[in-house]
């Protein structure tokens, strides 16, 4: 094993024993649950809205919005616990570090998130046909490094910013409408719709919709998908440089 | 090749007028093996240098070579020549146990899984922190957290190792172990720059003393010519009964007082002596007929004294 993989797994096992799991239980069981609950209740009979469509909407909200709490906080907690500084003055490759920390995170939130949702469905006897469960499984494990992804970049930014908390706050709900998961996209204006492109996010929702409904993937999706996701990547390692420059100016390592 | 060089490097926090000048124009060279002590007061600017050097800071000036490699153009390579302990009370994963946190800090050091495993159980022992190496590092008192840094930084054997007051929080018999095991790596051959506010560590670990005051280095000698620059050889304290000498100022050549008052009914004067010899406290005993001396005590100057008196 190369030591930046070796790095990776490590830091992948630590941020696994060492996450709370208070805001996770919250974002990851409790808010998915409520939002599904209120859906499936205020849904009228005549309602065109299909279940499947509906859990994977709020699989993809939950998933979204643990990536940014979560994994968006990865150095953040790495700062308050006054580890950052200890994990900057090793050899090993702080992106690995920053990788493992991240990959863990999303995958632990969709541990959270999707078995909640399927035993609400399960629970209210709302039937989920999947049309193409491969389909599926291919767009969900896509969407997941996505998100990672996106986590990696939000993290980087939130160590930038003393408004973090206000900044993921305000975050959430503007992308999940971007990304077409509380209206559908075509009744956005149009004026926003190339903002919602790049959003990894609505990409990622075509997918999984496309395949829960066996209907045709629309041609961009996966290269948008993977484009967007490319492109928060490189993002990511940018302002990932940024950040650790800047903390060694500012001798910010262990303030929080 | 040496060990660290450290060219004119300044350092300052904050910008304009709020700006605060941590180091100015600090230079400083230590060949391969040597252990320095470095000394100053607090915010003199002696944790700021380690961070430098340890690449957790960025120099404002200047450069820092660690093995030869500059630590701002080669950051990781840089960090693959050294170590450092900066101590405290965090800096661990407070959930996971001791064993976890140095196996993890092991492989960020580029150990192997095994090696960082086999790595750890050593430096556990040698901090004496087997017997406890599984319980969460949250339960720690503050000396085994400061145990556990020392640990931390001997997983691997750098070309410079720097321990930043490695014995605060440690009791006296902790503080030897740590004392011992950096003894050790210093008989090893690994070069070391060590700061502490306890003369002990310094007197029994260096060999070189650099003082730094206000962020300038102001001293830089071997431990012996520092203790030659005492400006007193020893400090004389007389108490006694009846009449109180006549305590002003220098009383006699090379003699002269520092305290004096009541105490216990009687009097008590403190003398700084220059040059102290048998006849000193015979002159001494010539100046004052009048006084009955009850005790005399001759404190001879130890790295503490010249220390408070060369950073006055």
């Amino acid at each position: 094993m190369t030591a930046a993989l070796r790095v990776f797994f490590a830091s992948a096992v630590v941020q696994l024993r060492t996450q709370r799991s208070l805001v996770l239980v919250i974002i990851g069981i409790v808010q998915p649950a409520v939002f599904l609950a209120v859906t499936l209740l205020a849904r009228g009979p005549a309602s065109q809205v299909q279940p499947a469509a509906l859990a994977l909407g709020i699989c993809v909200v939950g998933l979204w919005g643990a990536t940014i709490w979560q994994t968006g906080f990865v150095l953040r907690g790495e700062q308050s616990e006054g580890t950052l500084a200890p994990v900057l003055s090793r050899p090993a490759s702080l992106g690995a570090v920053l990788a493992g920390k991240a990959a863990a995170s999303t995958i632990r939130s969709a541990l959270f998130v999707v078995p909640t949702i399927v035993v609400a469905m399960l629970v209210s006897r709302e039937p989920v046909p999947v049309k193409d469960p491969l389909a599926l499984v291919a767009a969900a494990l896509a969407v997941l490094v996505s998100a990672a992804v996106f986590g990696l970049l939000v993290s980087c930014l939130f160590v930038l910013t003393r408004a973090a908390y206000r900044i993921a706050e305000a975050a959430a709900y503007p992308v999940f409408i971007l990304g077409g998961l509380v209206v559908p996209p075509s009744l956005l204006p149009d004026w926003l719709h190339p903002i919602s492109w790049i959003v990894s996010l609505h990409w990622g929702a075509e997918l999984l919709r496309a395949a829960a409904a066996g209907t045709a993937v629309p041609a961009n999706a996966w290269p948008m998908l993977a484009a967007t996701t490319a492109a928060y990547g490189v993002l990511a390692a940018w302002l990932f440089e940024r950040m650790v420059n800047r903390v060694r100016r500012d001798g910010t390592l262990e303030l929080y | 090749m040496v060990a660290l060089e450290i060219v004119d490097v300044s350092r300052s926090f904050g910008r304009g007028d709020k700006a605060v000048q941590a180091l100015k124009n600090v230079d400083l060279t230590l060949e391969p093996g040597e252990t320095v002590g470095l000394l100053g007061v607090n915010g003199a600017g002696k944790t700021t240098l380690l961070k430098v050097i340890s690449t957790l800071l960025l120099p404002t000036s200047g450069t820092v070579r660690v093995a030869g490699v500059d630590v701002v153009k080669q950051t990781r390579e840089a960090r693959r020549q050294l170590s450092v302990v900066l101590g405290g009370e965090r800096g661990f994963y407070g959930r996971l146990s001791a064993r976890d946190n140095i196996r993890y800090f092991g492989i960020l050091s580029g150990l192997s899984h095994r090696a960082a495993a086999a790595r750890g159980e050593q430096v556990l022992a040698q901090v004496g922190l087997t017997e406890v190496a599984d319980r969460a590092v949250e339960t720690y008192s503050k000396g085994m957290k400061q145990r556990l840094h020392i640990a931390s930084g001997l997983l691997t054997t750098p070309k410079l190792l720097m321990l930043d007051e490695p014995t605060v929080g440690l009791d006296p018999i902790e503080a030897e172990h740590v004392r011992e095991a950096v003894a050790q790596l210093r008989d090893s051959g690994v070069t070391i720059l060590l700061t502490s506010h306890y003369m002990v560590d310094i007197e029994r670990l260096a060999r070189r003393v650099v003082i730094l005051q206000a962020g300038q280095l102001t001293h830089d000698l071997p431990l012996e010519r520092l203790l030659e620059q005492a400006t007193s050889a020893a400090e004389v304290n007389v108490s006694g009964a009846g009449v109180p000498p006549l305590t002003n100022g220098e009383v006699m050549d090379g003699v002269r007082v520092v305290r004096s008052g009541p105490l216990d009914g009687g009097w008590n004067v403190t003398f700084e002596v220059r040059d102290w010899s048998p006849a000193s406290l015979r002159a001494l005993a010539d100046l004052w007929p009048q006084a009955e001396v009850g005790d005399v005590r001759v404190l001879p100057a130890n790295l503490e004294r010249v220390f408070a008196q060369l950073t006055r």
